[in-house]
């Protein structure tokens, strides 16, 4: 019996949203007892994709963050269930059942991630199965096959631990303790740019070396700014003080930044 | 070698007007009781899958025309989901089919609409209302049948209007083109409303009378090997390559695919675009927006800066192209008159530098610069092909630069490209590494994909020949020697009269009217009504929401409520954006409920009927048929053969019918080609062969060198500023720069959305849920505005906008954003459904989104390059 577990890799994604609509198209008008009734034509994504927006004009990152359910060890909305209407398979799938869930809204809100949807119409409160029912037939869920880019693999937890570790694969918002067993490849974290102009010619500086401290823990990570001037600086973390210097041509520069958010420190003269 | 009666060689593209598809096909997942085992790959892993068959359920080869072919189950006599077909992934339309089949939105039964009878009295007043009565079969085909005699008794054939729509549909029988073509035909013809030149834009006119090509060589034929072996990086300038081959080309993923390839390969990538696009997000190591219609400027400085700085192929401009300097430029051309006096200011007192540049493009100076360094630096391919600049006001200004600043580079040396993005595996494209075009034609054997090319060309604008797609001589070069695509063609059209249809509304409503068109080098004017022949008095429109393609909309719904034009018909699977304005509607049925065959990469598919017709939907055959048979021509139409018949005969014209039976071919659904052992991939068009040996014979233009300082222009149309000689940047008629500015200060981009082929599927919940803005219960079309234009106007992200100017006004959902350079906003076109306040009336504020209403309809002077793209307005947020 394996134990499930989902690895996406938001550095493949492209945001083409096949694989929200690949849902759709398995699950509306279709029922799979005993897991799952019908999703209805509009209004509920078991599969969602969220486009993260970061920076400001003109140094801006745009990333789609797939999102299902994370099928949590320490799932929420299994505590806030009745009459066993959730419950977690010995692979890892946790399965709203589609008749004993009836009538129970407190369950969308139960969880943290937005996932679950209740059915006004029905009153079944739905989401991801892992598509179980094609699981059991061997067949690839959904999202997984639709995805031309080969963002998102499914597999027993044991063989994608390697991938889930090498890779940095994290579970999205772990500090909810959900215990989730879906991971992200390259979330997106916080970044410092900015474009560096040598103030003699005007012309874009490259080859300036930026070195990022965190005013914290001391530690630091450095770049160069490209052809273009440009520099990021990624993979910092928002509520922190950062010292950013940089050094060109003998000259050096230090900037500090508080950093709420991605910040565009926008052209720099050197 | 590719020369052409003309002069000039019509090579390359597929433009509007094309789509594709085809149906589906019965078959069992299993013999009964078998089990099938099959592997399903995906990039990241294998899994061996058993497929145990269900009893009740069939799967079936559908053929979306759009992307390919899917795998269709039915169940119960329903269609109930669809699968990869061959690991060839499904694009978003492949899901949505079966939600198209099942729409609210199809048309379920014959509709009169109220009001309207036979005779040519009724009042038209009421066209657009949507107010329709439920007809029978019977009465629709006579009232049908009378009008049409009516018609043609009274002004003759030449009465009858007939538009293709744009990518409606075009599948290998059930082609409403070639079926309307058909009928008409034999009824004695019809005036065509052709579509021709916003897909490419300046492509087809400038750069066919540039370098004899309309943009084709930055497709196919080993342009990926070429980039992917070769480029150091590739410059894409205004132009989405992610997206738009996916729902432009038939592409697939292979564009993305090979995009991502490309990155992880250390390939740099610059994006030149007023957007942050989805390829942008996704590739950019550079994001450098631009003001739309000023990209000429930015080009010009690059030139500039690789002049000045020594850091071009001299020997290449003087062996290659003409017109670069002085010393270059063809015999009679005035002093002062080259590309390099022009951008040197020698000629106009204006050094195009980068500093000049920059107020106008909004591009700093220093980025110029530093990108035309690391450009002549290193092997760079340039893409600027998927419409973009190229359907701007002077987007022919843009494709000649484009060119040039290939050729200061060399254009042909190992990893200098024009380069689309690339293609395939579609039903007219092979997977980019295997060279481009149709794969078994390229060994010199029919597949169906020549019938496609069959079907497409016999709709054609006045010269414009479908060889261009697959020209003969191509399949000479590729070895496929003695092909004839063309020799289906059953009936030409008697009439030679056109009307183009960007030139409809004044047609209808102001006639007579004239317009040049170019195409190829060769100018031709054109006249409506031509002499002999009568105005339109009658127009078919044949589904795929023609009205919402087009531009300046507002013009198109005063033609449609003129009373000259005394029938109205439209067959569609669905109430579309002009469906309403016709006079009957018949529901035709979508491609789940009929037979067809078509292809896609080295599968050849037969595609079987899904389910019964669904509600009275009949297919365009069976309409038609039914119609020739009231006006007394069916022998003729049908020439005694039923579906069936016709696809057998389509079977038995492709080489495929020589490795499988017919019977074996319907029930298994597909037959799939080898790829020769000894078969070796083309190479690029433009390659080390011309950079090495610029043979005049290659390129086709009249000099046979790449004229930057274009004689074709110079002869035809001397002294036409839009047309100068060599490219120029020239103030464009509205926006950034122009006299309307003030006025109208926000530049309106219109691109090609994932979510929607042109106007279709856009009215599918599937793919609404993911883009429209839902306010009060009405989902509003995104339009994205910078946070600082929206900050200037107090617009928040959710509000209801107004965008307007003086063609009209469109009402939208605000999306605030960071990834649009301020000074521009951006929407996709084609929105459906048009969502009049006052329906029926023309210039009524409109809720859908339907951008196309305040978009100008330009034709740039005598050269007839289209621009459908120009659109300035003014935003504000909406208190209504």
């Amino acid at each position: 019996m394996p134990k499930y577990a989902m690895v996406i890799d938001l550095t493949a994604c492209t945001d083409c949203r096949c694989c929200v609509v690949q849902c759709k198209d398995e699950f509306v008008d279709n029922d799979y007892p005993p897991y799952s009734a019908a999703m209805p034509d509009s209004g509920q994504k078991w599969m969602r994709i969220e486009e993260v927006e970061r920076g400001t004009f003109p140094k801006v990152r745009l990333q789609g963050i797939p999102i299902l359910c994370q099928m949590c060890d320490n799932a929420p909305c299994m505590a806030a269930a009745t009459g066993g209407a959730i419950y977690k398979r010995p692979d890892g799938i946790v399965v709203i059942d589609p008749d004993k869930s009836v009538g129970q809204k407190q369950l969308a809100a139960s969880c943290p991630y937005g996932v679950i949807y209740y059915n006004e119409e029905t009153g079944i409160p739905q989401k991801c199965t892992f598509c179980v029912h094609r699981l059991e037939k061997n067949k690839l869920p959904r999202c997984v096959d639709a995805c031309a880019y080969g963002a998102i693999t499914i597999g027993d937890y044991e063989n994608l631990s390697k991938t889930i570790e090498e890779k940095g694969a994290v579970p999205l918002h772990p500090e909810y303790g959900t215990q989730n067993r879906v991971y992200y490849i390259g979330l997106p974290k916080t970044f410092i740019a900015g474009a560096l102009v040598d103030s003699k010619t005007g012309d874009c500086l490259e080859g300036a070396v930026l070195t990022v401290k965190d005013l914290a823990t001391g530690a630091t990570v450095a770049t160069e700014s490209d052809v273009f001037g440009d520099f990021w600086l990624d993979g910092l973390e928002a509520k922190k003080t950062y010292e950013v210097t940089i050094r060109a041509a003998g000259k050096t520069k230090t900037i500090s930044v508080s950093l709420d958010t991605d910040r565009n420190l926008g052209d720099i003269q050197l | 070698m590719l020369k052409t009666t003309a002069g000039l060689v019509v090579a390359g593209a597929i433009g509007v007007g094309l789509g594709y598809g085809a149906s589906e096909l019965l078959r069992p997942t299993a013999p009964p009781g078998g089990v099938v085992t099959e592997t399903v790959t995906t990039a990241s892993q294998t899994v061996a899958t058993t497929v145990t068959p269900v009893e009740e359920e069939k799967r079936y080869v559908g053929m979306n025309k759009e992307s390919g072919a899917t795998w269709m189950y039915v169940k119960n006599g329903r269609v109930t989901r669809t699968e990869n077909f061959m690991g060839i992934h499904n694009s978003l339309f492949h899901c949505v089919e079966r939600r198209r089949l099942y729409s609210p939105n199809r048309v379920k039964y014959p509709m009169k609409r109220v009001g309207w009878e036979p005779g040519g009295k009724s009042s038209v007043a009421n066209r657009g209302k949507g107010e329709f009565v439920r007809i029978s079969w019977d009465e629709a085909f006579d009232s049908i049948a009378t009008e049409l005699k009516r018609i043609k008794e009274k002004y003759g054939p030449s009465a009858f209007l007939f538009t293709p729509g744009t990518h409606a549909d075009s599948w290998y029988f059930h082609c409403k083109y070639l079926l309307a073509h058909d009928f008409f035909s034999y009824y004695g013809g019809y005036t065509t409303v052709f579509n021709d030149g916003y897909s490419w834009g300046a492509w087809r006119t400038s750069g066919t009378a540039t370098f004899g090509f309309d943009g084709a060589p930055g497709g196919g034929q080993g342009i990926g090997g070429d980039v992917e072996n070769n480029s150091k990086m590739i410059v894409f300038w205004s132009t989405n390559p992610m997206v738009t081959p996916m729902v432009a080309m038939c592409a697939g993923y292979e564009a993305g695919k090979q995009l991502v390839r490309l990155k992880k390969k250390g390939v740099k990538m610059v994006f030149i675009d007023p957007h942050l696009s989805d390829s942008a997000k996704k590739l950019a190591d550079k994001w450098i927006p631009i003001a739309p219609q000023t990209e000429e400027a930015m080009a010009l400085a690059i030139a500039y800066v690789w002049i000045t700085e020594g850091t071009y192929d001299k020997w290449y401009l003087e062996t290659h192209t003409i017109g670069f300097d002085e010393e270059h430029l063809p015999p009679g051309a005035p002093p002062k008159a080259s590309f390099k006096s022009y951008v040197l200011g020698v000629q106009d007192g204006v050094a195009k530098t980068p500093e000049w540049a920059e107020p106008i493009c909004g591009v700093p100076a220093r980025t110029i610069k530093a990108l035309a360094r690391e450009w002549a630096s290193k092997p760079t391919a340039l893409s600027a092909a998927w419409g973009g600049a190229a359907r701007h006001s002077n987007g022919g200004q843009w494709v000649r630069l484009m060119l040039t600043l290939l050729s200061m580079q060399g254009y042909g040396k190992p990893g200098v490209q024009l380069y689309w993005g690339t293609v395939g595996p579609s039903m007219f494209h092979a997977p980019y590494e295997r060279g481009g075009y149709p794969w078994p034609l390229q060994w010199g054997k029919r597949n169906m994909s020549a019938v496609f090319h069959n079907t497409t060309g016999l709709i054609s604008s006045p010269n414009y020949t479908f060889s261009h797609i697959v020209p003969k001589e191509f399949l000479d070069i590729l070895g496929a020697k003695g092909q004839t695509l063309f020799d289906v063609a059953r009936v030409s059209n008697p009439v030679t009269q056109y009307i183009r249809d960007l030139w409809l509304p004044e047609s209808i409503l102001n006639p007579p009217t004239s317009w040049s068109h170019n195409q190829g080098g060769v100018h031709m004017e054109f006249h409506y009504p031509e002499k002999g022949y009568s105005e339109g008095k009658s127009i078919l429109l044949a589904g795929g929401s023609y009205l919402t393609k087009h531009v300046n909309t507002n013009k198109f719904i005063d033609a449609f409520q003129s009373p000259k034009l005394e029938f109205i018909w439209c067959i569609d699977p669905w109430w579309e954006s002009d469906t309403g304005f016709a006079d009957i509607v018949l529901p035709a049925v979508t491609n789940l409920e009929r037979n067809d065959v078509s292809c896609i990469g080295l599968y050849d598919v037969y595609s079987t009927k899904c389910v019964d017709n669904l509600w009275e939907s009949k297919s365009d055959w069976d309409i038609f048929t039914e119609l020739s048979e009231r006006l007394g021509f069916k022998e003729k139409f049908t020439e005694g053969l039923d579906e069936d018949g016709w696809l057998k005969r389509i079977f038995d014209y492709v080489d495929t019918s020589k490795y499988i039976s017919w019977e074996e071919f319907k029930s298994r659904g597909y037959y799939k080609w080898e790829v020769p052992n000894d078969w070796v991939p083309p190479p690029p068009i433009i390659d080390s062969r011309f950079y090495q040996d610029p043979d005049p014979r290659w390129l086709g233009t009249e000099s046979g060198k790449i004229e930057i300082y274009c004689r074709t222009m110079s002869k035809l149309y001397p002294d036409d500023p839009e047309v100068p000689p060599i490219p120029k940047y020239i103030v464009p008629p509205e926006g950034r720069g122009s006299p309307l500015e003030k006025k109208y200060p926000l530049y309106v981009m219109t691109p090609h959305t994932k979510f929607a082929y042109h106007a279709s599927y856009q009215l599918e919940s599937w793919l609404r849920d993911e883009y429209k803005v839902k306010v009060g219960g009405f989902e509003y079309q995104p339009m994205f505005i910078s946070r600082k234009d929206a900050d200037a106007r107090d617009i928040k992200d959710g509000d209801i906008v107004r965008a307007f100017n003086d063609r009209g006004e469109v009402l939208f959902g605000a999306r605030v954003t960071e990834k649009i350079m301020p000074g521009v906003v951006a929407t996709w076109y084609g929105s459906q459904p048009y969502s009049p306040v006052e329906p029926g009336k023309p210039y009524s504020l409109d809720r859908g989104g339907l951008i196309n209403l305040i978009t100008r309809g330009y034709l740039v002077s005598k050269f007839d390059t289209q621009s459908c793209t120009t659109c300035a307005a003014q935003v504000e947020r909406w208190r209504g």
